[in-house]
């Protein structure tokens, strides 16, 4: 069956995005990258001050997969557009997840400041990937903007809560002519399974498989998920009842 | 000579370039990528880069994130 993920009109191998915060080791995030068959993922920019003994994460990535850049730590459009700017200087590509938090409690995404940036960014050929709340209007507004795709909350970011927002998700599908990937709050494979089996076109998870006791075999296990979930959608499943439905046929030979 | 370093007001020698800067803190120099008054400086040009009065330096490194 011919079921591709197309982003700005290139092929992705997996409908499942790794992020690689939080992992115990980059040897393990190493491990579990390579565990996910992910074919994106995420990496973050930070200040250094003075030097550490911390290892080089662009040693520890596959080459054959896209490095996407989280602009973490933006809290307005100018910031996120100027570390959009400094990782494609610096080589990392074009692949630009833009997230730009002002909060710091619920760390919930600033969506006119992101239609902002992803306006800037798309115009200078970034691929650029929105974060955002999961609102209609703004995911129209962001395909207007030129997003590659729309990646909605499910739930606050590392809270492992799980698709709390799904029917305004599920809206974001059926309405908006981007791929769908849900972001955050993805904290077990049955929430990326669910997210998925709602039609969404790919799942980013970190925390719930970085915090893992061992994150190698939960990462296989959400790609698992992930697939399981995506199947599933285009097999249509059927339809949700008040009353039992007998699955086996009851025509009484017992009884007469 | 005061600099904005890492979005902080910080007192340099004169006459420091960029390769220097990093050394003295023991930075790994194949780690960082260093953005000087808003442009990206390639690694080639950072000993050739005297920093000077007023001037902002980002010393920035990729990590992990989600």
């Amino acid at each position: 069956m011919q079921d591709e993920l197309i982003i700005a009109n290139q092929k992705i191998r997996s409908r499942f995005l790794l992020g690689t915060g939080k992992f115990p080791s980059y040897e393990i995030m190493k491990r579990a990258i390579e565990a996910s068959g992910t074919h994106i993922v995420t990496v973050a920019l930070r200040r250094v001050d003075k030097g550490s003994a911390d290892e080089n994460i662009m040693d520890f990535l596959p080459k054959d997969i896209i490095i996407m850049t989280n602009t973490s730590g933006a809290r307005t459009t100018d910031e996120a557009v100027r570390i959009a700017r400094i990782a494609r200087a610096a080589g990392y590509g074009d692949w630009i997840k833009i997230e730009i938090i002002p909060d710091n409690k619920y760390l919930l995404p600033d969506n006119a400041e992101t239609i902002k940036a992803t306006e800037i960014l798309a115009k200078e050929g970034f691929i650029v990937m929105p974060y955002v709340n999961p609102d209609l209007a703004d995911a129209k507004r962001l395909y207007d903007a030129g997003a590659a795709s729309v990646m909605p909350l499910g739930a606050p970011i590392g809270s492992n809560k799980g698709v709390t927002t799904r029917e305004l998700v599920k809206i974001l599908i059926n309405e908006v002519n981007l791929p769908i990937i849900v972001d955050a709050g993805i904290g077990k494979p049955s929430h990326a399974s669910e997210a998925m089996e709602l039609g969404a076109a790919a799942v980013l998870a970190n925390t719930g498989v970085a915090v893992a006791a061992d994150p190698v075999s939960m990462a296989r296990s959400f790609a698992m998920a992930v697939e399981a979930g995506r199947l599933c959608y285009i097999s249509g499943p059927g339809r949700i009842s008040d009353t039992a439905e007998a699955s086996s046929p009851l025509t009484g030979f017992l009884r007469s | 000579m005061r600099i904005i370093l890492n979005g902080k007001p910080e007192e340099l020698p004169a006459n420091l370039d960029i390769e220097t800067l990093l050394v003295s803190r023991n930075i790994d120099l194949s780690k960082v990528v260093v953005e000087y008054n808003e442009t990206i400086i390639k690694s080639s040009s950072w000993k050739a880069t005297i920093i000077q009065e007023d001037d902002r330096l980002e010393i920035l490194s990729f990590v992990g994130g989600g």
